[in-house]
């Protein structure tokens, strides 16, 4: 009994504040991208030409079992919204957690041992920020074809120097702060102060800076599943149901549009609502970003 | 207070308060508590007291330029007979500046960095007196000259933070002349500046009260302003006034303890912005103690003192002190207390 | 001054270099390109001149040579898709991509400078919530989807706006406000914090002291000063923007840069993506520069560090 309520409170404490609505919607597509298999009425993959291009249920030709209409494969709009969510969720956590890896390694490397490596890595990063993120994509995905891995490999390349950037700043000031002095005298290896006192510092910020990003690694993925450049057919993205949905919009098939750009947008706007509550968590002195 | 001439300003029983939270509570702070005071026109007065005593924010009371957690609680401040509490936004806007004008203590933040000198003087003159094109560009040059600011012409088209301090500070006294006011509040106008441009910037406003007959009312915690230039001082202290009375008599004979303190302080130091040499800490507004807010600190304080706020007593019709000490009942019952 | 452009020169060389090293090492990822820089069914002959004209049977080192002498006289190869020389195609294009980013930045400004004053000025709740909730919408929602539900809403439905094109101002509202709606948010923010900053500042007292209508104290005196980060973030800014226009053109088929990517990509026409992700590059370095050295004029303090 006592272990219940302490677990309560241990949540309660946790969670404190946390923005309702977007939890709950989050909860949700996290739910339907897990247990798909089981939400989905139908193969989101393979659909029945005979019933293509069905309105939602709402309107005249629609029917109860395609509630949110077909597209011009006959496919289940619902079905495919929600292995959709699957999809961006794997792609944008697996390239936020690559590019987070890749960033904070240099960054802290830059930041710890200076002098010329450090300036090397800042030329560096800043050429990598100069190349416009959709065109290199792009150009990458041409190289090396589309693919769910490529994609993934491919954001995780990009978007590495804002982690970079961040940590290194912060491995400078935490360079020069007495416990890494001590550590130092006390004899420590360099790799073993920045495993145990430079990395858990950083930590805060690395996880700030994945919450703002995980917004925009979604909208870019769409962007370039949306361009062909990105999680190729026929998997169910929700970027490539608004590029085969596109030719719709002047014969009157909104349900085509709609349905994947409100998932795209309430997920992104729920990460955005959450990681600002989570960052004020973390830094009570921050001001919302919202 | 038995002016001879009529006052300028009056002030009746003012409060200002401050919204402050502190951690999660949200306390109230009375910056300005129940003051009163009155300026003769054409005088020159001085507003005493340590930091954080009130006399800034009785100041911007007076303009109505409060920040956002201050607000005035009651009172009245008469100007020319006039109550500005009652007047509302746009009337406001014209008394400041045609008839009441200010002098902040830092010349560097008080004037905007990113418009030339020319600009923010004349701003005033475009605003209130609808001066345009020559006959604004020349009155900004006579205003210049009026500060004893050479060449105009070149300097008008200057940055902030390509004069001097005493220049700026003088481009600031520019500002708050160029309506002509009739009331010219000075918020510690030398602190920032260089020793020895102190007394050429207390010179050139005395000069200029000489031309122009304007009313000054220094805010200041440095008594060697008050000795050079005031004929009158109001002390303040935690919020309310503790004494008032012409200059000499602050000097020679202080009544309140507190005054008596800062002059003991100041003696030889003249300036009295380093803490506490008097004794105890400057009150937490947030916090005061019961009765006469400086009996903690004071030496001659009697039982009475913790108990009750002291009355405001006359001792010669242009002085009054806040305190026991004078309250010729008290100090009968108190006697054993006394000096 | 001049040793401070100097340096920043000095300093974008070294980034133009590193940046053709990355695009050059990006193209030779998968191996041999040039299977790619030559049409699907060429011949070994025709392979081979190609392999010459590229070095790309040199080393590697070698090879980024030529890349860089090649580029350096303009020569990207041949539009695999339409015959003619890549570099002209994408000149052509440059054009209209500047009037769509030109046009995306002011909207973008003028929307979001605008909600932050809004929302430090006013005093009504829902005037702030309306202000944060807009700038929600434009961060989360897609850029390339607000353009299909205004083409639903605009064109389609109300028919009041064009689908696509490039010629008046009707075919140009769509798009810019669509690009500009995502970058709004962030000078919004930008705006309203540096606002809020800079009205506690002592000037701002004065301002006021000195009977000055509170528009005029927070148009021209706080907003001034509060407009120098927001020139900062907009700086930035141009080199996402350039990147999230691809989306916009592709569904309006603006003739731009973004629309010529989108259709190389397409058709595989490898040579004139590469020479469009190069080119936007170099010219973004370039345009970072210049943000620098216009930043230290604007604000006369920084001249003189």
């Amino acid at each position: 009994m006592k272990m219940i309520v302490n677990m309560r409170r241990i949540l309660q404490r946790y969670f404190r504040g946390i923005p309702k609505i977007p939890a709950a919607i989050l909860v949700m597509l996290f739910w339907a991208a897990i247990f798909a298999d089981f939400l989905a009425p139908h193969n989101p993959e393979v659909g029945d030409p005979r019933e293509r291009l069905l309105p939602t249920v709402f309107e005249t030709g629609g029917m109860l079992k395609y509630p949110l209409g077909t597209d011009t494969m006959g496919r289940d709009v619902l079905s495919r919204v929600i292995f959709g969510a699957r999809v961006s969720l794997l792609v944008a956590f697996s390239a936020v957690f690559l590019s987070a890896c890749i960033g904070t390694l240099v960054g802290i490397c830059a930041g710890f041992f200076g002098g010329w490596i450090d300036q090397i890595v800042m030329r560096f990063t800043d050429a990598w920020l100069s190349i416009p993120t959709i065109m290199f994509a792009t150009l990458l995905a041409v190289v090396l074809g589309p693919s769910v891995a490529n994609i993934i490999i491919i954001m995780g390349l990009i978007y590495w120097t804002r982690y970079a950037r961040v940590t290194r700043g912060e491995a400078l000031s935490l360079k020069s702060r007495e416990f890494v002095h001590l550590a130092t005298i006390a004899g420590s290896t360099k790799l073993r102060i920045i495993r145990k006192h430079i990395l858990p510092n950083v930590m805060n910020s690395v996880i700030t800076l994945a919450s703002l990003q995980i917004g925009v690694v979604i909208v870019v993925e769409a962007s370039l599943t949306f361009l062909g450049v990105g999680v190729p057919p026929p998997k169910p993205a929700w970027g490539l149901m608004l590029s085969e949905g596109r030719a719709g919009l002047f014969t009157g098939q909104w349900w085509l549009i709609v349905f994947p750009g409100l998932a795209i947008a309430l997920l992104v706007m729920s990460f955005n609502l959450l990681g600002d509550w989570l960052r004020r968590r973390l830094d009570p002195h921050q001001q919302s970003l919202l | 207070m038995g002016m001879q001439a009529k006052p300028i300003l009056e002030v009746e029983n003012l409060t200002t308060y401050f919204s402050v939270f502190d951690g999660f509570e949200k306390k109230t702070v009375k910056a300005v508590d129940g003051v009163s005071l009155a300026v003769t026109a054409g005088d020159t007065v001085a507003i005493i007291g340590e930091s954080g005593c009130g006399k800034s924010t009785l100041a911007l009371s007076i303009l109505r330029v409060l920040p956002e957690t201050a607000s005035i609680l009651s009172g009245k401040i008469l100007f020319d007979g006039e109550d500005l509490l009652q007047k509302d936004r746009t009337q406001m806007s014209k008394i400041r500046a045609e008839k009441i004008a200010m002098i902040l203590q830092d010349p560097m933040m008080s004037l905007n960095p990113v418009f030339t000198i020319g600009n923010q003087i004349g701003e005033t003159l475009y605003y209130h007196l609808g001066l345009r094109n020559r006959t604004l560009k020349n009155r900004i040059k006579e205003l210049l000259l009026d500060v004893k600011i050479p060449e105009p012409e070149s300097r008008m088209k200057q940055y902030p933070h390509e004069m001097s301090g005493g220049m700026r500070q003088r481009i600031v006294g520019a500002i708050a002349l160029s309506c002509n006011p009739k009331l010219i509040m000075a918020d510690e106008p030398t602190t920032n500046l260089d020793v020895t441009i102190q007394l050429q910037y207390l010179n050139l406003l005395r000069d200029l009260q000489k031309k122009t007959g304007v009313t000054l009312l220094f805010i200041t915690h440095d008594l060697g302003i008050v000795a050079e230039m005031c004929k009158r001082v109001i002390v303040m202290y935690a919020g309310k006034v503790v004494e008032r009375a012409p200059v000499m008599n602050i000097y020679d004979d202080p009544a309140h303890p507190y005054t008596r303190a800062l002059l003991d302080a100041a003696f030889g130091l003249q300036d009295l912005s380093k803490r506490s040499p008097i004794k105890g800490e400057p009150p937490d507004l947030s916090n005061l103690p019961p009765g006469c807010h400086y009996h903690p600190r004071c030496e001659r304080h009697m039982g009475i003192c913790s108990q009750e706020e002291p009355p405001e007593i006359a001792l010669s019709p242009d002085r009054t002190v806040k305190c026991w000490l004078f309250d010729p009942e008290t100090r009968k019952s108190e006697l054993v207390d006394d000096f | 001054m001049k040793r401070y452009i100097i340096r920043r020169l000095l300093l974008g060389v070294i980034v133009v270099w590193i940046v053709s090293v990355l695009i050059f090492l990006a193209t030779r990822a998968s191996g041999d390109p040039v299977l790619m820089m030559a049409d699907p069914g060429a011949s070994e002959e025709e392979l081979d001149v190609i392999r010459n004209r590229y070095g790309l049977n040199l080393p590697l080192p070698m090879q980024y040579v030529v890349f860089i002498v090649n580029s350096l006289k303009g020569d990207f190869g041949q539009s695999l898709f339409q015959g003619t020389d890549a570099s002209q195609l994408i000149l052509e294009r440059i054009p209209a991509t500047i009037e769509l980013l030109l046009a995306a930045k002011l909207i973008s400004l003028a929307i979001g400078i605008t909600g932050g004053v809004l929302a430090v000025a006013s005093r009504r709740k829902w005037i702030k919530n309306a202000v944060r909730m807009f700038s929600l919408l434009g961060l989360s929602m897609p850029n390339f989807w607000i353009a299909l539900l205004g083409m639903l809403l605009f064109s389609v439905l109300l028919g009041i706006l064009p689908t696509s094109g490039r010629g008046e101002i009707q075919h140009l509202i769509m798009p810019a406000f669509a690009l500009g709606w995502y970058f709004s948010a962030g000078y919004t923010r930008i705006t309203y914090s540096a606002l809020l900053e800079v009205l506690n500042q002592e000037y701002i007292k004065l301002a006021r002291i000195k009977g000055l209508p509170e528009w005029l104290v927070i148009g021209k005196h706080a907003l001034k000063n509060a407009m120098i980060p927001v020139i900062t973030l907009a700086g930035m800014n141009v080199v996402i923007m350039i990147s999230a226009a691809v989306p916009i053109e592709t569904v309006f088929a603006w003739p731009g840069l973004g629309y010529l990517l989108y259709t190389s990509a397409g058709n595989r026409d490898f040579n004139v993506v590469q020479g469009v992700v190069l080119i936007i590059s170099i010219f973004m370095v370039l345009l970072n520069l210049l943000v620098d050295i216009l930043y230290a004029y604007l604000d006369p303090r920084i001249r003189y560090d």
